[in-house]
């Protein structure tokens, strides 16, 4: 058995080295970039001090979470982290749908100018920089911004008095505004994946339906949906995985003091942590690396649930 | 027979740069420096040679100078941070602005040659005699334990922000200028009213202010203390000297004037969007673009120059802002809380790992003393000025004025064109400023520096022991971001003040504010004793 396996990996290298020499730059850029740095996750459990460096500073055990989670700055923490997974929920409830809508919209749609130039379109919106959308987000709702005056136009058209809002002011609005702005932003560019998945449903099978008789849109619920489960299931594992990933620079750049309470998120808290100039490297470190176990820990789990609910999962 | 040749030419070539290089080196050595300010200047120009100011003093101290820092980056911090990693092994002389907690914490730990002992032995003969001269500034910066790891910028002119107000909208009103605070109200209420940019539309913002943080310190107007100097984050104030410290966001007369100014949000008198507006933006937006801002707390000179902007000029040419005293309330003086901050924690180091330590502190040591002071602040003799005035002080050559007002001021001018008043190891001479101040500014800071105005008493800039600094470390950041958000509630109406007021402090003191004031307290007791 030994020896089998033995011949078998280096048989299996002669075979197909090409392969294995494409994947190497990969391989390398992965150990360096990714894995080596990992190393540096000890910060999370010491004093650290960029001049000591990680040798010369001081361990100190899980001093660096429980004053993330239990010190003075604990309710600033547990606000970040509960506003991070409500953000993120909101964006996986109505910002994951929206993709798969479109494409099956797209697809169902005659192909031709007016179908491309609408794709084009709308995967425009991922090319813009987070910065432009945010001042752009920002100007619209302004007090005297485009929003509040297109609103007041249209209330005055039926003769209701509006007193125009500030937004940006306004806890409760802060999470809608992000949620819009990131799918107005990302869904034509997350469409694609799942157009590329319909496109290549076989039409036979849209045939043999039609020939049984199904409406547009039994075939859109038998056929399409089911055709491309596979792919959705795999970007809702990855999807899940980045729940705790709210965007910080977004989040950074249309947030402000009077909205803290809904707006701050863990990456922005670690952030503001540091803002008097003098960062706590042990403390962000502990901060990021929670992020990322919690991360993982919802990918593994939602890994088994698609496993056991389905034939597709990641692993 | 040619390779031959070749290859003793080639040999010759290398002996001649050597020597070259031999004798191209200044007696004093070679001076490595990581030098950086504001996320985009270094030592050196674009080109590569070295800015006037630091040519200029390498020629006079003798040395050479080389600019190891990362021309091309845009986080001066963080390049200092990645210098930290390398036990700053790689130059003689570090330093940039925002630093002096690194310095403090990376001198502890023996990143840097403690000054003090070449001050007593008179290897610093220029900076030991400015701290003999200046005591207050000795015990700002040198440690309890007797040590000081940089030689740092030492500000001068004391006068920063002032009250400027729309005296084009008084005199359109037909209003007297106000005396009390409550004559201000009066004044500010009718310019909410009367519509004094004359538009028809009732949109004017009677207070505005560039930044939330400043617009806060308008409760200084009813009496309370908000900050106690430059620095946003010290909110530990003592009345006067050798005073009782206490945490001004929990006192009573901060509640008392947080009623004041809820009040005055709500009535629309303080502008609506002063916490949600990009910072930096209010001026412009307000003034010169919309013409709808009354009256804000700025700095004099920048601010007064908008008095003279053509561009403003000519959509509102009555447009006029002066300075006023700060107003009183109930019959109290009023008072002014911001001035320039005694100690600016920026300034520069040398590293331990230096194989030139003489030179690198004789280097430092320059720019205190009379010529080198003079350079740093106005330039190379000879080129942006000539000679002394008869104030002692350099005077600006007339083209240099003018140059610098059309390319974006005279400080971004001397940065640029000769690498002065970087934030490096030197005292500021505010006479730089004047000559290009505008007159009515120029009036407003010596009102403001005469007996008429009266100024609260400002935390001294303080040197805090391992244990002070930690609980100081460990609490303000978390206090400040609690007292702000709870402060931004209660001014804008979100939150009552009264009904609230006993679970804010209560939650302020579980946080740590007693703490932090005791800290504070017992350094402010070594300070007194040092500088008496």
């Amino acid at each position: 058995m030994g020896m089998t396996a033995k011949k078998g990996i280096a048989g299996e290298l002669r075979e197909n080295w090409q392969l294995y020499v494409l994947a190497l730059p990969l391989a390398v850029w992965l150990i360096l970039y990714a894995y080596k740095p990992l190393i540096g996750l000890v910060i999370a459990f010491q004093k650290f001090s960029p001049f000591k460096g990680i040798a010369g500073s001081p361990f100190v055990g899980l001093d660096n979470f429980q004053r993330l989670m239990a010190g003075p700055s604990a309710y600033m923490f547990w606000r970040a982290l509960k506003n991070t997974v409500q953000i993120s929920l909101y964006g996986l409830a109505f910002g994951f749908p929206i993709p798969i809508i479109l494409a099956i919209l797209f697809n169902e749609a005659r192909e031709g100018v007016f179908r491309k130039g609408v794709q084009t379109v709308s995967y425009l919106p991922n090319l813009i920089s987070e910065v432009t959308i945010a001042s752009i987000v920002l100007a619209m709702l302004q007090l005297n911004g485009l929003a509040n005056v297109a609103i007041e136009g249209l209330l005055g058209v039926f003769g209701v008095d509006y007193k125009r809002i500030s937004w940006m002011s306004e806890p409760a609005f802060f999470q809608g505004i992000y949620v819009l702005t990131g799918i107005w932003k990302n869904a034509g560019f997350d469409s694609i994946v799942f157009f590329a998945a319909l496109v290549g449903i076989s039409p036979t099978l849209y045939e043999a339906a039609r020939i049984d008789g199904a409406s547009r849109i039994q075939r859109i619920r038998y056929v399409s949906i089911p055709g491309i489960m596979p792919t959705i299931i795999i970007m809702l594992i990855i999807r899940v995985g980045n729940v705790l990933n709210v965007g910080f620079e977004r989040v950074l750049l249309m947030y402000n003091p009077t909205i803290y309470s809904t707006a701050d998120v863990l990456g922005t808290f670690t952030f503001r942590l540091g803002s008097s100039g003098f960062i706590d490297y042990g403390l962000s470190t502990a901060s990021s690396m929670f992020n990322s176990l919690v991360g993982f820990a919802l990918v593994i789990v939602t890994n088994r649930i698609a496993r056991k609910a389905s034939e597709t999962s990641l692993w | 027979m040619k390779l031959r040749l070749i290859t003793r030419f080639g040999a010759l070539c290398v002996l001649l740069v050597l020597v070259q290089g031999a004798f191209g080196q200044k007696a004093g050595g070679e001076l490595k420096i990581h030098y950086r300010w504001n996320n985009q200047f270094s030592i050196s120009q674009p080109d590569k040679s070295l800015k006037p100011v630091f040519a200029f003093a390498a020629q006079k101290v003798g040395v050479t100078l080389k600019d190891v820092a990362n021309p091309v980056a845009t986080n001066d911090t963080q390049e200092f941070q990645l210098q930290a990693a390398e036990q700053f092994s790689a130059a003689d002389i570090y330093g940039g602005s925002s630093l002096a907690e690194y310095f403090y914490q990376y001198g502890t730990e023996g990143a840097f040659v403690d000054l003090m002992p070449y001050v007593k032995s008179g290897k610093l003969p220029n900076f030991k005699k400015f701290l003999d001269a200046n005591p207050d500034v000795y015990a700002a910066i040198v440690n309890p334990e007797g040590k000081l790891y940089h030689m740092p910028y030492v500000p001068d002119g004391g006068v920063a922000r002032v009250y400027y107000l729309r005296t084009d909208w008084l005199k359109k009103l037909g209003l007297a200028a106000p005396k009390t605070v409550e004559e201000l109200e009066k004044v500010l209420v009718a310019f909410r009213d009367k519509d004094p940019n004359g538009n028809g539309k009732k949109d004017e913002i009677p207070y505005f202010n560039d930044k939330y943080r400043e617009g806060v310190r308008l409760l200084t107007l009813w009496g309370a203390r908000v900050y106690g100097n430059d620095n946003y984050g010290v909110r530990v104030v003592a009345d006067q000297k050798g005073g009782k410290m206490y945490h001004a966001w929990t006192d009573a007369k901060f509640k008392a004037a947080l009623k004041e100014m809820a009040r005055w949000y709500k009535e629309g008198l303080v502008d609506q969007q002063l916490f949600t507006r990009k910072e930096n933006t209010a001026r412009k937006e307000l003034w010169t673009k919309l013409n709808v801002g009354g009256m804000t707390h700025e700095w004099v000179a920048s601010t007064g120059n908008y008095n003279l902007d053509k561009d403003l000029l000519k959509v509102v040419p009555d447009f006029k802002i002066e300075v006023f005293a700060p107003w009183g309330y109930k019959g109290a003086q009023g008072f002014e809380e911001h001035a320039r901050v005694l100690v600016k924690p920026d300034g520069w180091v040398v590293s331990a790992q230096s194989k030139n330590k003489d030179a690198a502190l004789a280097f430092m040591d320059w720019f205190y003393g009379e010529e080198g002071r003079n350079t740093t602040n106005f330039g190379v003799q000879g080129q942006t000025w000539d000679k002394l005035g008869p104030n002692g002080h350099p005077v600006f050559k007339p083209e240099v004025l003018d140059e610098s007002a059309k390319s974006g001021g005279m400080n971004r001018y001397l940065w640029e064109k000769q690498g002065a008043q970087a934030p490096l190891g030197y005292f500021q001479d505010y006479e730089y400023e004047r000559p290009w101040t505008p007159e009515l500014a120029v009036k407003g800071v010596d009102l403001y520096a005469s007996k008429a105005v009266k100024y609260a008493y400002l935390t001294p800039v303080m040197t805090f022991t391992k244990a002070e600094q930690e609980v100081v470390s460990e609490i303000t950041d978390v206090l400040n971001a609690f007292l702000e958000e709870s402060v931004i509630n209660m001014i804008t109406g979100k939150a009552e003040v009264d009904a609230g007021w006993a679970a804010y402090v209560a939650k302020a003191k579980e946080l740590g504010s007693e703490r932090l004031v005791a800290a504070y307290q017992s350094a402010y007791a070594r300070y007194l004793k040092s500088t008496n």
